[in-house]
């Protein structure tokens, strides 16, 4: 993970810049595994393989909180209807909700804008080889403005990183970036490193 | 624990001095990182890898800030401590 520190190096210096990274990368691979381990259909490309293992809420019946929900989902992601996703998840509809709370918080502009959020999001989502994110925030990468140019530089990003990655866990490489950065100041009211 | 020595970057030769000199200002280190003198031992391998990683690390359509971020998430999914 050096490169945060690479990160940092560059300027983005910002620790609140970080956290959003960490968040967004962390509720990606967490959609992604449950939307591919429940096997849920793309929402974007048909693939006749992908059987849900579990039935997924219908829209049309959906009443109440849960058509509230599916219907802010939809206008978020600008769909005509709620992700694949959703429909899964309202099966416990205060999770759901609760659920897209943080999702919408972490999708949102911030420190980063939105569009850099997505495009992280597809290529956290081709690390993973997960076929549902993929489909899911290549869509909405590209609707954000990602551009074939963009895209390539990405997945050249994506693939170098796959191969930097395992070289240093095959040789078992111990993190070197961190040396170039400044060290960092003790919290306020934290005992000094000289106090015994 | 590291399976290979790292060569120090002294010990290569120098036409790859002088990249490594470009590396360090590329991080702004004074020093070069392992993963670039590990890729670097081959120098078969570093001619064609050491130029596909400036070229995808570049400023382009995406501002390099950006794409460490990308690093930080594709190293996370990876799991790769390094």
């Amino acid at each position: 993970m050096g490169h945060t520190a690479a990160g940092k190096l560059l300027g983005a210096s910002d620790d609140a810049i970080w956290y959003e990274v960490a968040y967004l990368v962390g509720t990606v691979h967490g959609m992604n595994g449950v939307a591919d381990g429940l096997r849920l259909p793309l929402d974007f490309t048909p693939d006749s393989t992908r059987v849900p293992l579990v039935p997924l809420v219908d829209p049309a019946a959906a009443g109440g909180p849960v058509k509230a929900l599916f219907d802010e989902v939809a206008a978020f992601f600008a769909m005509s209807g709620p992700p694949n996703l959703y429909r899964a998840l309202a099966h416990d509809p205060a999770y759901a909700a609760d659920q897209f709370r943080y999702v919408r918080h972490v999708f949102s502009d911030g420190k980063l804008p939105r569009p850099h959020k997505g495009i992280i999001a597809l290529a956290v989502s081709m690390a993973s080889r997960s076929a549902y994110g993929i489909d899911f925030h290549h869509r909405e990468a590209r609707r954000l403005g990602l551009s074939d140019a963009a895209m390539w530089e990405l997945v050249f990003v994506t693939e170098q990183f796959n191969a930097v990655n395992k070289i240093g866990e095959c040789l078992h490489l111990e993190p070197d970036m961190y040396a170039g950065l400044a060290p960092r100041p003790a919290a306020v009211g934290a005992p000094a490193a000289e106090t015994p | 624990m590291e399976t290979v020595r790292i060569k120090d970057g002294a010990e290569f030769p120098p036409e790859m001095q002088r990249v490594f000199a470009g590396v360090r200002r590329w991080f702004g280190l004074d020093f070069v990182p392992k993963m670039n003198r590990v890729t670097a031992y081959d120098p078969g391998f570093w001619a064609g890898f050491g130029r596909c990683g400036k070229r995808a690390m570049a400023d382009g359509a995406l501002p390099r800030g950006l794409k460490e971020m990308i690093a930080v998430g594709v190293s996370a999914i990876n799991a790769c401590e390094y």
